[in-house]
């Protein structure tokens, strides 16, 4: 089982990136055949539906020049990134850009695209407060890692919660002594990647550290995962809401919520006083979540093109906190906030394959309604 | 270069033809337009957004170029209102979540955007807060309910099934009450220290703002009242209140609102869009933290001054809507101050036709055991009792339903009042004021036997000028003399219909601690649903 997790992710990138250069290739070719009138004369737009994570990044004016130099103009919904796919009106978008490989497949699956193209990724992170460091630290949840940055330990945390541990009875708490339980936000797992990813880790941790890969195992772990979700009460269907509510609503609300790290390092890139008392810590395990565009035109294709060859357009998603295959503009940009971040994420795991993550979420959605 | 090459484009026709293909959104393209003359934009609100109508609405269009258009409505009446068909732009209340999770709306709401946020608190007379030591130690929600019940303060509160501040506060309580502040569960709901909390209820309304407005009126009613914290920031700066309140927070947390922009006609997505975007932008959520004490849900906005700069301890709102139906119907069924009424109801001539029917049509719906939400609710309930007075020329006998407390009673009572609300005929004149005197007088009398506490109210329901019996005047001099005394604090609630005197009955609502509602531009039974909220 460790192999597959050292190996599984490894992989993954390999694949992503063989995909990105022969498109890149294969579309650089054909941008030299054509010239520049006849692009604008094919100029179309390209209604995309997007997972809420995107829509700053999306709709930067940056992004629309290259887009327009390639006649393209694009028009943005949002939607949680696992309700694209059974959204009555997919057929009216040229181009899905949920976020996560699964949600991808599922959009592929019910569309019948088999254009899809794995763009930007992302780690899965914990949004949380510098005053509940000490605490954190003190239950053994949370290290630093050489005073860079943090580590969450995954497997600490889920024990703490399926306890059913109170912020009060933490040691030392006088930071945040509250009766909420010790919980992490996410999304909803029916409707947002997010949230699933967030399922497929503890699900990892609560299968003695292994990838769920089977029905039994999914069987086995499902019941010990619907607390995670059912506690939370409402939650909301779209990445962008859980983390609106971190930077609004403050510890309150969310003192742990799990996120793209990507939504962390837009905000800390898009403010030049970002709050001081935030800070982002990264889960040991955690998931790499791909964002994919989805063709379903061929129109969308050519967005997704663009999108996954075009230079400019990766230094864009880096401005927005993406990584890429080099995110060295991502790191100086971030260090530069003083902030540090982990050039490489070491601790990896794959997420339960697509047909065992859905019975997984069939299970809690089961647990939720009962 | 391009510009130029669209504007071509467009005038052969090619654009257009993108537009018509990918529809209304394509004003989000990166083109550069002329802003178009402002166009109307409908939304049907919460009636606590009235503040934004009022202070910021040309804002809004300066910057938008949309005029907004309000139609105001109560969260459980306008899921009705939405399922029954009635078309709006958007929706904005000032919470969403249980409306989204109700499958009349499923597939309804095309898009959402958070547009500010306040918290549902006590606010407690400084004194009062300072007696109980509240002002220094903020206290649980379990020490709240205790002091209630012991009878160490008042407040005032909406009703759940109507307003938005009540439900939270209900919700959050159950939640507080409950072993461990998780999100609501099933066995929360039989809490009997809910009730506890209830016992120190003395105030209720179907409107956070008109629960204000009557506490601004006369604070001394209850110690304090349950609203929006900017609500409760707005009374203090008024300057009209005897003594401030004290905000109180209780330490297992509250329920904030916050203020949800849904999209409803997917044909005006692009001016959504653009109004969302305005509506959460820095400067906007500057000002309209500024103007109404909300607080800003952009964290680049600047709160307004009087917002205390606090942790706000966040409870779970409930993830099932059957949950919350089931906490309601616990709620009126067996939690809350029961009421006792009169249904004062005008059988004029003038009443024939179309108005008699629809006279009874809104008292059978009242009777009737409807499954649909918000009539559901509105239906008279376990443990109330009911009275009706007929007038014409003569103020006629007064018939008494009472609920009684089994299932079997509650459906026996409602069998009785619709089999004397079917067969009424209109006919003769209109002796308001004398009709209106014998219901305060009986309301009154059984005030003072009564061994529980209660809410009395009287509904009137005419749809002419007082013609018999004692005139206008008669009635005040009665009400403000020493025979009128034993029934004040009994609020008359009358609703203008057809050639109702606006200016009397105004005058009955204001002179009693009522409200006035106008059926004249909603349908009756919708206004005597709305009432449903205040009794």
């Amino acid at each position: 089982m460790n192999l597959r997790k050292a190996v599984g992710p490894a992989l993954a990138v390999v694949l992503l990136a063989g995909v990105g250069i022969a498109i890149r290739h294969s579309i650089r070719d054909k941008m030299d055949a054509d010239n520049a009138a006849r692009r604008i004369a094919n100029r179309v737009t390209v209604k995309v539906l997007t997972g809420s994570e995107k829509e700053k990044f999306l709709t930067d004016p940056e992004l629309a020049k290259v887009l327009d130099s390639e006649g393209i103009a694009i028009t943005v919904q949002k939607a949680g990134s696992r309700e694209i796919a059974t959204r009555p009106d997919l057929a009216s978008f040229d181009a899905a850009y949920p976020a996560g490989t699964h949600a991808a497949l599922k959009i592929a699956e019910t569309s019948g695209s088999k254009h899809v193209y794995p763009s930007f990724f992302t780690p899965m992170a914990v949004a949380s407060w510098k005053t509940l460091i000490p605490v954190l630290e003190k239950s053994g949840v949370v290290s630093s890692k050489n005073g860079s940055y943090f580590i969450i330990d995954m497997a600490k945390l889920v024990d703490i919660m399926k306890k059913d541990t109170r912020w009060k009875d933490l040691p030392d708490n006088t930071a945040y002594p509250v009766g909420k339980a010790v919980l992490v936000t996410s999304t909803d797992v029916r409707k947002s990647n997010s949230g699933a990813m967030y399922l497929g880790l503890a699900a990892y941790i609560a299968n003695g550290n292994n990838v769920v890969d089977t029905d039994a195992d999914a069987n086995k772990v499902a019941s010990s995962m619907v607390g995670l979700f059912s506690k939370q009460g409402y939650q909301e269907s779209s990445s962008a809401g859980p983390f609106e509510d971190y930077t609004a609503m403050g510890i309150g609300k969310s003192p742990l919520v799990m996120i793209y790290e990507q939504q962390f390092l837009e905000y800390v890139l898009s403010h030049d006083k970002p709050n001081p008392d935030m800070v982002l810590l990264y889960p040991a395990p955690t998931i790499l979540s791909k964002h994919t565009i989805v063709a379903l035109t061929d129109n969308g294709e050519r967005f997704a093109q663009v999108m996954t060859s075009n230079p400019k357009v990766s230094s864009i998603a880096q401005h927005y906190g993406f990584r890429t295959q080099d995110s060295s503009e991502l790191f100086a940009a971030v260090e530069a906030k003083g902030l540090g971040i982990p050039h490489t994420i070491v601790d990896v795991i794959d997420p339960p394959r697509y047909d065992i993550l859905e019975k997984l979420i069939g299970r809690v959605d089961a647990g939720l309604n009962r | 270069m391009n510009k130029s090459l669209i504007a071509v484009l467009a005038a052969t026709g090619i654009a257009t033809a993108i537009v018509t293909s990918c529809g209304p959104n394509s004003s989000n393209t990166f083109q550069n337009k002329p802003a178009p003359p402002p166009s109307s934009f409908s939304i049907l609100a919460g009636s606590e957004l009235k503040d934004i109508e009022g202070s910021l609405k040309e804002d809004i269009r300066a910057a938008t170029g949309l005029d907004l258009k309000f139609t105001y409505s109560g969260t459980l009446d306008a899921v009705d209102r939405i399922a029954a068909g009635e078309q709006f732009d958007a929706l904005w209340v000032s919470h969403g979540k249980y409306l989204a999770m109700n499958p009349a709306m499923k597939g309804r709401i095309l898009a959402q955007e958070k547009t500010m946020l306040s918290p549902v608190v006590l606010g407690l007379k400084a004194s009062k807060a300072h007696a109980l030591g509240w002002d220094t130690e903020e206290p649980t929600w379990k020490d709240i309910a205790d002091a209630a019940k012991a009878g160490k303060f008042t407040f005032g509160m909406t009703n759940p099934a109507s307003s938005n501040t009540g439900l939270t506060a209900t919700i959050g309580l159950a939640a507080a009450l409950a072993k461990n502040p998780d999100a609501l569960t099933e066995a929360d709901l039989k809490n009997p220290r809910l009730a506890d909390f209830f016992k120190g209820e003395s105030l209720t309304s179907g409107s956070s703002g008109w629960l204000a407005e009557s506490y601004e009126h006369d604070p001394s009613k209850v110690d304090g009242i349950i609203n929006y914290e900017s609500v409760l920031l707005s009374l203090n700066a008024g300057g009209k209140l005897p003594e401030p309140l004290t905000l109180v927070y209780p330490r297992e947390g509250i329920i904030t609102a916050d203020y949800p922009l849904m999209l409803l006609n997917d044909a005006r997505r692009a001016d959504y869009d653009k109004l969302a975007a305005y509506l959460r932008s820095a400067d906007f959520q500057t000002r309209m933290s500024a103007r109404t004490l909300r607080r800003p849900v952009n964290s680049d906005a600047v709160a307004a001054a009087a917002i205390p700069k606090r942790t706000l301890i966040e409870l779970p709102f409930p993830g099932q809507a059957s949950l919350i139906s089931a906490l309601l119907d616990t709620f009126l069924a067996d939690v809350r101050v029961p009421g006792s009424s009169r249904y004062v109801l005008d059988l004029s001539g003038s009443m024939r036709g179309d108005r008699i029917t629809a006279l009874k049509n809104s008292m059978l719906l009242l009777a009737s055991s409807p499954t649909q939400s918000s009539d559901r609710y509105a239906r008279f309930q376990n443990r109330e009792e009911v009275g009706i007075v007929t007038f014409s020329t003569e103020t006629g006998p007064t018939l008494i339903f009472p609920m009684g407390s089994t299932a079997a009673q509650n459906a026996k009572t409602r069998a009785d009042i619709t089999a004397f609300i079917d067969p009424l005929v209109a006919k003769g004149s209109t002796a308001i004021y004398s009709s209106v005197q014998r219901a305060l007088t009986e309301l009154s009398q059984e005030r003072s036997r009564g061994t529980e506490k209660r809410y009395y109210t009287v509904v009137l329901m005419t749809d002419g000028e007082n013609n018999r019996g004692l005139t206008r005047e008669e009635f005040e001099q009665w009400y403000s003399g020493s025979d009128g005394q034993s029934v004040h604090g009994i609020p008359v609630f009358p609703i203008l219909f057809g050639e109702g005197n606006e200016t009397d009955l105004r005058a009955l609502a204001d002179l009693t601690g009522g409200r006035m509602f106008d059926s004249r531009s909603n349908s009756l039974s919708s206004v005597f649903k709305e009432i449903r909220g205040y009794q």
